[in-house]
């Protein structure tokens, strides 16, 4: 038989009691942190893991603040340069415009002025800062406007440099938040590989506008007549004759040209236009022969046949017209130098442009990703650090009954004494 | 007649003790330490009549006190380990309860510093993100020091309880030796004192609950008393003292000592159990290990973010400065030396541990030996000469140890990491001064007809010198890209688009420094790049390249030999006093199951149970009237034999 001292059964009560009030305590700690983990000794592997976890949360976090920020450069310079898209398109048409030998030089002139307007205009989208007050395409010299000169004098300087800005968008993901202004406005080549940049080109492009410089490689033409006078007539391009048929046959030796009408309509003059674009197929299925490549247009009812490249050969026009064919002596300019290199600019701009779409798909992306691992991690996190309320709360309960119980079981034990009964 | 009457005395007499010790048990049912004592009691000679043996009563042979030798040692040992582990325990979950806590705990500090690094990066000429990272980094310089506060307020309070513990141990000791006295004056008396034994049990239980003792009884009574590796505590009737002592290394490192007339014995190892025990354990496996692993990640987060940092470039195109104050190692030299000793940071900081180190040097002066203290490893070499060289410098663990000026039989201790959290400061305060572009940019030649491209640009072992324009042209015939520094032809590094397009290539440059960058694509002939200069006046400001290199600090395994990050680190010993704690608590928690089933047992035999003694009450009070009664009858017996004669 064990032998229970009084103050022993007296002590393990009164120890029964407070171990249930410190689990009490406890779980009331829990609930009102609404958190499993109190401190690290609660779950030290646990305790570990949270501390990467919200480290890799707060590193997430960041990357998508940086994220925002890259997606806003970004956005500014793609509106910034569709801008410069769209100036630069207006340029060309003004130049195709202003080349006309319909222009009078005050015409051109006039023309021109607008050109050194959308050419300054370029200039200062090259100039744009972001919200920052930084220079968007300055490389890393943001605080230097980076594109120096006017069309007073003509003369650009790029004062920038090369670089790109890198911006950390995820764990070892990082990307560009911009592109200098050497890589879109400035060295620039064209297809011979001489150095171009925009600013010299279209000041150049203006300036032999303004003063109604001398044609190379464009030749003009008019037409005098209707379809069936045009039949039979001759045009000697580059030693080649091609001769106008509307289906009654040609000289043998010349290159046909057809402007028949459609067989079993009624008879309908083809249009100038349908004869330009006859004559530019005609003329161009002999690429090869010692041609080139042409394009006509028509413009004021005078068909204008333009060597498309520069360099690929000149047209060179014989005295070999006949019957209604009247090879006008207007002369044009430089156009298709200029022209050619508009395009080269365009498409560097449409290229970056696309650089940049592509970027901030990237960003979406990228952002999708790390929402995506923010919410897994939080919820990994929440796993391990929250408490499950429905059971800490029946624990709770539990334990309270626990305690109760505990107290009476201690009060009825030590009211039971022999000595009561003495 | 008279016999009866002096048997009925003899009852009286031997029950009004019965009922005197019953009443003693009852009294001292709840004085700590008692064991209830019991009367025997013997039947007196008898008388030998004619008839035989005719009884004469009972007497009282002995009081004797309940107590089982066995099971009182058994009820030390479990208080003794017990107690242990509830003052571990109470002092680890004081750190336990701190190292995670996010208002207070170095994890999010750290993050959020290096958050704003990165919010610099994106937009490096903003003063007002650049000021955030300042004011980042001193509440990294803040949480540092909160910790710090708080090891050392506990390093405090474990001192001041250590010295509380002593003083008890030896007020203790000396209660022991003088019972024992008593005891051994009483001892002639022949009969056992059991209300001295038990106050001399108690103080030696109430000991053991301070530090393990062992005990061993003498043939006169009294009870000798050992401590640590047998350092006799209580000799018969004489004490000694334990005391505390300053470590020579650091004033408020306390050894514990047993003193003696001679020399004072540094016992501090062997204090096992009780509290002392529970102290010198959690002073040793949590405290100094969590302020070294703190300090390490100061020190290595400063050396490596001040290196990175002088790398580049700040806002005014100067060279960085030191971000934080630079850190330097603790040293504590030995009173005897007749040298000095200089230790330094090494370049790579990786290898630096939490341990202590010390350093001694032979008779001569020409041999040094380094112990470090966490595992013992021992090296002992010659000390290096001039040549191969450099002289008298060895390096160890992330540390350069300069030892030109050692003096024969020195001692050093060496604290890498100790000082390291409590140090750790912010050096800039100017938000310009935060160098985050780098000293080199690199210019693509626009003549360039290839699709060459030269990336990933870096420096290090930066000087802050300006550079000379280094210019790589490439040469078809011998596929190498030509180098020419500052116009000089400086060689080539060959460069066969097929098999390097991504290779990374270094170029050391003399009085400036290392260069490196990745080649790509396919140069044509004279293709050509040109690093230059971004510093000084030439320095472009958006540039964010070394706040990216900075930025990525954070997770880059700069510690542990290269195979952790400040974080891991962190979380490491976050882990470590988490489990510690943790197994403080459980083993308490079985070890206080333990303790109550030997005070069970131990009162089994020894605690008084007052319903027991309620029923002694009754039934010697019965035995006691019983026993006047026959005093009574003896009188009636008596009164009738005189009436008789009237």
């Amino acid at each position: 038989m064990d032998r229970i001292s009084t103050s022993l059964s007296q002590q393990q009560g009164i120890n029964s009691i407070l171990l249930q009030q410190s689990k009490v305590n406890y779980t009331q700690q829990q609930i009102s942190l609404g958190k499993r983990i109190i401190s690290p000794s609660d779950d030290p592997a646990g305790s570990v893991q949270l501390l990467d976890l919200s480290q890799a949360i707060s590193r997430l976090d960041q990357f998508q603040a940086n994220n925002d920020y890259a997606k806003n450069r970004l956005g500014l310079s793609e509106s910034t340069l569709q801008s410069v898209t769209s100036n630069l398109q207006r340029v060309r048409e003004l130049a195709v415009q202003g080349f006309n030998d319909v222009n009078t030089p005050t015409d051109k002139q006039s023309i021109a002025q607008e050109m050194y307007q959308r050419l300054d205009e370029i200039l200062a989208l090259a100039n744009t800062k972001d919200g920052n007050g930084d220079y968007l395409y300055a490389g890393f010299n943001t605080q230097t406007k980076p594109f120096t000169g006017s069309s007073a004098s003509g003369l650009y300087e790029y004062t920038g440099d090369q670089s790109q800005r890198f911006i950390e968008i995820g764990e070892d993901r990082s990307l560009a938040d911009g592109n200098s202004g050497a890589e879109i406005f400035f060295n620039l080549q064209d297809k011979n590989g001489n150095p171009e940049d925009i600013f010299s080109t279209l000041y150049a492009l203006a300036s032999d506008l303004s003063t109604n410089k001398a044609p190379k490689e464009e030749m003009g033409f008019s037409i005098d007549g209707v379809l069936t006078d045009l039949n039979g007539d001759t045009l000697t391009i580059n030693g080649l004759t091609y001769e106008f048929d509307d289906g009654s046959g040609i000289t043998p030796g010349n290159i046909l040209v057809d402007i028949s009408d459609i067989p079993g309509a009624p008879a309908t003059p083809l249009t100038s236009d349908e004869i330009a674009t006859n004559l530019t197929t005609a003329i161009n299925a002999q690429q090869g022969f010692g041609n080139t490549d042409v394009t006509a247009t028509v413009i004021n009812n005078q068909i204008q046949l333009l060597a498309d490249n520069e360099g690929e050969g000149a047209l060179s026009f014989t005295d070999g017209t006949t019957g209604d064919i009247t090879v006008t002596d207007k002369i044009s300019i430089p156009l298709y130098d200029h022209l050619d290199q508009i395009d080269t600019a365009l498409s560097r701009v449409l290229d970056v442009r696309s650089q940049i779409g592509a970027r901030l798909n990237v960003l979406d992306s990228q952002d999708e990703t790390n929402q995506d691992f923010i919410l897994s991690l939080k919820q990994t996190k929440s796993g391990i650090e929250d408490i499950d309320i429905a059971e800490a709360i029946s624990r709770f309960e539990f334990q309270i009954v626990s305690l109760q119980a505990a107290q009476q079981a201690y009060v009825k034990v030590q009211n039971l004494s022999l000595f009561n009964l003495l | 007649m008279g016999d009866l009457l002096s048997t009925g005395l003899s009852g009286l007499t031997a029950f009004k003790n019965v009922l005197t010790t019953t009443g003693h048990n009852i009294t001292n049912a709840t004085t700590e330490g008692y064991s209830r004592q019991r009367v025997t009691l013997e039947t007196q000679t008898p008388q030998y009549s004619g008839a035989g043996f005719v009884g004469s009563g009972v007497f009282t042979s002995s009081v004797s006190r309940l107590y089982d030798s066995f099971l009182s040692t058994e009820f030390r040992n479990s208080s003794s380990a017990a107690s242990e582990l509830d003052t571990y325990y109470e002092f680890s979950s004081q750190i336990d309860s701190v190292l995670a806590n996010p208002t207070v705990g170095l994890s999010t500090a750290l993050q959020d510093f290096f958050n704003a690094a990165q919010d610099v990066s994106a937009d490096p000429t903003s003063i007002p993100a650049r000021q955030v990272m300042l004011s980042e980094g001193e509440a990294l310089e803040n949480r540092f020091s909160t910790m710090d506060n708080l090891f050392d307020d506990i390093t405090t309070r474990v001192n001041n309880r250590l010295a509380d513990t002593i003083t008890d141990i030896n007020l203790l000791s000396d209660n022991i030796a003088s019972i024992n006295q008593k005891i051994v004056d009483v001892g002639g008396l022949g009969s056992s004192p059991n209300d001295l034994l038990d106050q001399r049990d108690n103080l030696i239980d109430q000991l053991s609950t301070k530090v393990n003792v062992n005990t061993s009884v003498q043939v006169d009574g009294s009870v000798n008393v050992f401590v640590g590796s047998g350092q006799s505590l209580v000799l018969g009737s004489r004490s000694n003292e334990l005391g505390l002592e300053s470590a020579g290394f650091d004033a408020s490192a306390l050894n514990i000592v047993f003193k003696e007339q001679t020399a004072d014995v540094n016992i501090t190892r062997f204090m096992t159990g009780g509290e002392l025990g529970g102290i010198v354990r959690f002073r040793d496996e949590v405290l100094d290990p969590s302020i070294s692993t703190l300090g390490q990640i100061a020190v290595s987060l400063a050396q490596n973010f001040n290196d990175q940092h002088a790398n580049g470039v700040d806002l005014n195109g100067d060279q960085g400065l030191n971000f934080f104050s630079a850190p330097s190692v603790l040293i504590a030299s030995d009173t005897g030396n007749a040298g000095s000793l200089t230790v330094n940071y090494a370049s790579d900081v990786s290898g630096l541990t939490t341990s202590d180190y010390v350093l001694t040097t032979d008779a001569t002066n020409a041999n040094y030996t380094i112990t470090r203290l966490s595992d013992n490893t021992q090296t002992t070499a010659v000390i290096p000469g001039a040549v191969p060289g450099p002289a008298g410098i060895i390096t160890i663990d992330g540390l350069e140890i300069n030892l030109n000026a050692t003096a024969a039989n020195d001692e050093y201790r060496i604290r890498p990491t100790r000082d390291g959290a409590s140090a750790f400061s912010m050096s800039t305060s100017d938000p310009k001064d935060i160098a985050i572009g780098l000293p080199v940019t690199s210019t693509e030649s626009a003549s360039n007809s290839g699709t060459a491209g030269l990336s990933q640009l870096n420096v290090s072992a930066y000087s802050g010198a300006t550079l000379a324009d280094v210019s790589l042209v490439y040469n078809d015939t011998t596929s190498e890209y030509d180098i020419t520094i500052g116009g000089v032809s400086s060689g080539s590094v060959a460069y066969t688009a097929s098999t390097d397009s991504g290779a990374s290539y270094n170029v050391a440059v003399t009085g400036f420094g290392d260069i490196s960058f990745t080649l790509t694509g396919q140069p044509n002939n004279g293709d050509s790049f040109t690093l230059s200069d971004n510093a000084g006046s030439n320095f472009s400001v958006g540039d964010n390249r070394n706040a990216l290199l900075l930025s990525n600090l954070q997770t880059a395994q700069t510690l542990s030999d290269g195979t952790a990050s400040f974080q891991d680190i962190y979380g490491q010993i976050v882990a470590d006093v988490g489990r510690k704690t943790k197994s403080a608590e459980v083993n308490g928690a079985a070890q206080q199951g333990f303790l109550n089933q030997a005070i069970a047992s131990k009162d089994a035999v020894s605690g008084v149970n007052l319903d027991e003694e309620a029923a002694n009450l009754v039934r010697f009070q019965q035995a006691y009237q019983a026993a006047s009664q026959v005093v009574m009858t003896s009188r009636t017996i008596f009164d009738t034999l005189l009436g008789a004669f009237r």
